[in-house]
């Protein structure tokens, strides 16, 4: 699952800026559809990763697999329901298995989610924001060899998780919602949200920085026992 | 027509010390139904693996597998796939998809068969294997019984040649193991597939098989008929003597020079023609003395959910302190919540549970499950939290942990991954964490499943030596036969409530189905004999 | 409730909703609105009951607020001033008739996305996508066949934690513990899964789907229905009628019989799976 990740960055940035370029161009708020659909384009090219993968079974099942806890993790805090580890985990799993497959796996449970929790405007929103949290994050600590340097970790992730899926998620509620888009009623639609964001950015880092070493710890073994996710490899 | 062949195959793995198979020469015919069966760790999985090259183990391999006289490896993946199927062990994780009627159609879909022909194969297989009625469901709610023949039928549905299982009622209960076994012989009888299935419970294998091939430390040790087993048992096939059928191991035992039985049906013939018949008169068995309850339950009711029906409906039940409990049932019948219950890990909403005589809700937390309780868990993976078995056992207590080790054998695999260890190895790891909590009352949820005969009489002498230190074992199981053999007292819980609790021995005595094979053979001429040591020995007793 | 909209291929119930959704996004005419509106939530009422009632009141309605108090703050333009707050800003009738417009859309857009959500199930959604991405759309399977699985593990090690006595350890700290546990647990099955798919011949090229949905001639027949109603739409569009101005004053297109054939068609494009739900029940009760 190693390509060339900046590639990839540069492809996820040009788009995001596409989304605002293009809904602020368009006036008489056709924002929310043009938005929308603008960001379903930027999403192809990452299509390809789920349209005909030539990888290992086994590291498709562990996508899965990983995935799956990732959307059950909030289960694990029944009785804290502000605490949704998904973003956490997902990120800790691209640390460790490679940027794309941290991406995959935050992508793949965001929209489990929405399809549990129900589908709306704001799907393509949330599942972009998180790919792309997780992406970033993943990139950044990756390349500064930040696995096992838990502060670091949680202070990155909890960053993007911030800046990156809260502003990705909320542009659905601007798009949505404030009358035009002058600095002033942008920033109230995003104030309003802004307590939500910090909390979960905030649970994020927690996560991150208890779970990152024992869960990594446990990838790694994975990887080394059936030589998964192994550079330049392919079946 | 030889279908496969194995010539000299040998096979190390990377890490491991010798090899796991040793000159494996074989052949099996066409339409053969064979059982491959030995110890666990003998090399029947790895055999079995080689068979299906896209599941064959990494490592060193010598000699040849040929399947219809082409080497095996040679096969091109469509081919291989479609005509050697695979069933394993674990049908949860063997089951990919979501929806009942798409894992059906996964094989075909992989293969590439198009989209009418599909759709025939698929309706072809839901009928053979009776899926309909659960055509549409999602996987999660099938029984495991039903995810197996569901895992069965996706593999038939590619038409092969052969069928390889790999231990696939391990993790089943006795009834749906029976019936998946029914199911086999019936694609063998109706279909003429070849099958080859290794196996450690071969109660229900060996009246279906043509042929048995023993392996031993990775060697074939024998390769006969079923019925040739038994003369061997009390020679060089001595380690299968657990896992046979009752009937077998009785006429081994009494060296009798009448043809072997295989089935109860058979053996209870052979019985009669053995012994002089008696008048079935069953001895008086003193009432036990009262001991002291250490699990006291009063009217116990609970549910999972409160519109659910209830799955405890006023459960009465007193297990006595010292001894082994075991409480029986079928699927379903609230056998582990019970155990839940009355270890208070779940709260009923009526009723009371006394633990040696305190109220189990008033008890703190941190001092029940402290030198008080200990619980087992079915699946005991789900206490492995460390990198080693050592930090695993120093988790709980650094200063036993050693002398523990020692007790349960595990001083070998110390520095070894809990998750590389063998099934009952995980089981005794696990049990060794329990154990150095000092429970005095220890619970058991299903400790049998998946285990071997061999580990199952090992694990009987630990639990016996548990109870002479004065530990209360409470123990959930399916397994009759170990019940029979291990407990002191027996409860059978149906619908919620107890149905029958009694000494082991009256206990099986009084109960024509739900019994050992050892009393439904022997039960017309000895009807207090339960298990086959008693059956042997009564019948040396009263020969002809 | 039994649907015969939800009955019919998944592709039909793409289409009407893509077609739905969009133009619910767009239109700021309150004629087309409040057609739209209606539809989406009499099929909400049809699909969901009472609960779509509740899903209205509670979320919704709030949601409307929030929409129309910040379009009231912030939106001063308008020539109908209604009063005037204490900082000195006029608060208008247009700005308000702008934000209930456009709260209104959010609120049509998750009607039919309520709607959808209760028509699209996964094996619908999987059937349309997945021969563009098989390998997508299998994830999107495994993922739903392990999620139940891991929520059931999840009870079993907090149980089995709690029977040693590691259950004291505080909330978070026992859900990570339970967390790590899982990973292992379930990184170790995921090898048995792919054994199991890989035996079953899973990466060989020329895959093929199974498929339980089939092309009726009547959902033919519909889909040219929707996509003429599309083009009306669109025509209507391209033409001017749906515009509307709200800044300075309230300004809507004038009305033709265009106009009117418009409203008719959008209204019956929107109406289509409550129409076509009636129509069978309608039947249903004649035949028996």
């Amino acid at each position: 699952m190693q390509r060339k990740p900046y590639l990839t960055v540069v492809s996820l940035t040009l788009s995001l800026a596409a989304v605002l370029v293009g809904a602020f161009l368009l006036r008489d708020r056709q924002y929310y559809l043009v938005s929308g659909v603008i960001l379903l384009l930027a999403c192809l090219p990452f299509a390809a990763l789920f349209r005909k993968r030539r990888g290992k079974v086994r590291e498709l099942v562990i996508v899965s697999v990983m995935a799956a806890i990732a959307v059950a993790s909030r289960a694990a805090f029944y009785m804290l329901p502000t605490v949704k580890p998904l973003c956490a985990i997902a990120i800790i799993t691209g640390l460790y298995l490679g940027e794309e497959t941290g991406f995959m796996v935050g992508v793949l449970s965001m929209f489990l989610s929405n399809f549990l929790f129900g589908q709306g405007a704001w799907t393509p929103y949330q599942i972009f924001g998180m790919g792309f949290a997780v992406f970033v994050a993943d990139v950044i600590l990756r390349a500064g060899r930040f696995q096992s340097r838990r502060l670091v970790c949680a202070v990155v992730g909890a960053l993007c998780c911030f800046a990156i899926y809260g502003l990705c998620a909320d542009s659905c509620a601007v798009f949505a919602m404030a009358p035009d888009l002058s600095w002033k009623s942008v920033s109230a639609v995003l104030l309003t949200g802004l307590p939500f964001n910090a909390s979960h950015a905030a649970v994020t880092g927690v996560v991150l920085f208890l779970t990152e070493k024992p869960i990594g710890e446990k990838l790694e073994r994975m990887c080394v026992k059936y030589q998964l996710f192994q550079k330049g490899e392919s079946e | 027509m030889e279908q496969i062949q194995i010539e000299h195959l040998s096979f190390s793995y990377p890490l491991g010390s010798g090899n796991a198979l040793e000159d494996v020469t074989l052949s099996v015919r066409a339409g053969e139904y064979v059982a491959l069966c030995g110890e666990s760790g003998c090399g029947k999985t790895t055999l079995l693996r080689h068979l299906k090259p896209a599941l064959a183990p990494n490592g060193q391999t010598s000699g040849v597998v040929r399947f219809c006289g082409t080497p095996v490896r040679e096969l091109d993946a469509r081919e291989q796939a479609s005509r050697i199927g695979f069933v394993q062990q674990d049908p949860e994780s063997a089951v990919v998809t979501d929806k009942v009627y798409h894992e059906l159609a996964f094989g075909l879909e992989s293969v590439g068969v198009p989209q009418a022909q599909m759709r025939l194969r698929v309706a072809e297989m839901a009928s053979y294997f009776g899926i309909g009625p659960w055509f549409n469901a999602p996987t999660d709610s099938l029984s495991g019984g039903q995810l197996q023949l569901l895992n069965l039928a996706s593999v038939m549905a590619l038409h092969p040649d052969v069928l390889l299982l790999d231990e696939p009622t391990s993790q089943l209960d006795p009834v749906s193991a029976a019936d998946f076994l029914a199911t086999v012989d019936r694609i063998h009888r109706e279909l003429g597939l070849t099958i080859i299935l290794t196996e450690h419970r071969l109660e229900d294998v060996l009246p279906c098989a043509d042929r048995v091939i023993v392996l031993h430390r990775g060697r074939v040790a024998a390769d006969c008929a079923p019925r040739d087993i038994g003369k061997a048992l009390t020679g060089e096939l001595g380690f299968l003597r657990d896992s046979v059928p009752s009937a077998m191991r009785i006429w081994a035992g009494t060296g009798s020079a009448l043809p072997c039985p295989l089935t109860v049906c058979e053996g209870k013939q052979w019985l009669s023609d053995t012994v002089r018949v008696q008048n079935a008169v069953r001895r008086d068995v003193p009432p036990p003395e009262t001991a002291e309850s250490a699990v006291r339950m009063r009217e116990v009711f609970f549910t999972y959910d409160k519109q659910a029906p209830d799955v405890l409906r006023g459960l009465t039940m007193d297990v006595p302190t010292g001894g082994v409990f075991a409480l029986l049932g079928g699927n379903g019948a609230g056998k582990s919540t019970a155990m839940k219950a009355a270890a208070g890990l779940v709260q009923p909403y009526r009723g009371r549970i006394e633990l040696f005589g305190r109220d189990v809700r008033k008890i703190p937390q941190k001092e029940l499950y402290c030198r008080f309780v200990g619980v087992l868990p079915q699946q005991v993976r789900t206490l492995f939290t460390e990198k080693t078995v050592r930090l695993e056992l120093e988790a709980i207590d650094r200063a036993h942990a050693e002398d523990m080790a020692r007790r349960l054998r595990l001083t070998a695999f110390l520095d070894r991954h809990p998750y590389d260890l063998s099934g009952g190895e995980q089981q005794r790891t696990a049990l060794a964490k329990v154990l150095l909590t000092q429970p005095q009352l220890l619970f058991l949820d299903e400790p049998t499943k998946g285990m071997d005969s061999a580990f199952k009489t090992d694990f009987a002498a630990l639990l016996r030596e548990l109870c002479e230190r004065g530990v209360t074992v409470f123990m959930v199981s399916h397994d009759v036969e170990f019940c029979a053999k291990t407990a002191d007292r027996c409860a059978m819980l149906f619908d919620g409530v107890l149905a029958a609790d009694a000494p082991t021995v009256s206990f099986f005595a009084d109960n024509t189905f739900y019994t050992t094979a050892a009393n439904r053979i022997a039960r017309h001429v000895f009807p207090d004999a339960v298990t086959d040591e008693d059956v042997i020995c009564l019948c040396n007793e009263n020969r002809i | 409730m039994r649907s015969a909209f939800a009955g019919s291929h998944p592709a039909l119930n793409f289409l009407f909703f893509a077609s739905v959704v969009a133009f619910g996004m767009v239109f700021f005419h309150p004629v087309f609105l409040g057609i739209s509106f209606a539809a989406a939530f009499a099929y909400g009422v049809r699909l969901r009951g009472r609960r779509m009632l509740k899903t209205v009141f509670c979320l919704l309605l709030p949601t409307l607020l929030f929409v129309v108090l910040l379009g009231a703050a912030f939106n001063h333009y308008g020539v109908t001033t209604l009063f005037v707050l204490p900082n000195g800003n006029r608060v208008t009738l247009e700005s308000i008739v702008h934000s209930l417009v456009t709260g209104g859309m959010v609120l049509t857009v998750f009607l039919w996305f309520v709607c959808y959500n209760a028509v699209v199930t996964t094996d619908k959604f999987l059937h349309v996508f997945g021969r563009a991405f098989p390998t997508g759309a299998l994830l999107v399977s495994m993922t739903l066949r392990f999620l139940p699985i891991m929520r059931r593990r999840m009870q079993r090690i907090f149980e089995a934690q709690r029977g040693i006595g590691r259950g004291e350890g505080g909330r978070l700290r026992n859900g990570l513990h339970a967390l790590s546990i899982l990973v292992t647990w379930s990184l170790e099955g995921a090898v048995d899964t792919a054994d199991s798919m890989k035996s079953r011949g899973y990466g060989i090229r020329g895959r093929t789907n199974y498929t339980r949905f089939f092309w009726t001639r009547r959902d033919a027949a519909l889909s040219v229905l929707v996509l003429l109603g599309d083009a009306l739409v669109i025509a209507g569009i391209v033409c001017g009628q749906t515009r509307a101005i709200y800044d300075p004053y309230i300004c809507l297109p004038a009305r033709t019989a265009f106009s009117y054939a418009l409203y008719i068609g959008y209204a019956l494009l929107c109406f289509m799976p409550l129409l076509l739900d009636l129509t069978e029940d309608y039947k249903w009760n004649r035949s028996r």
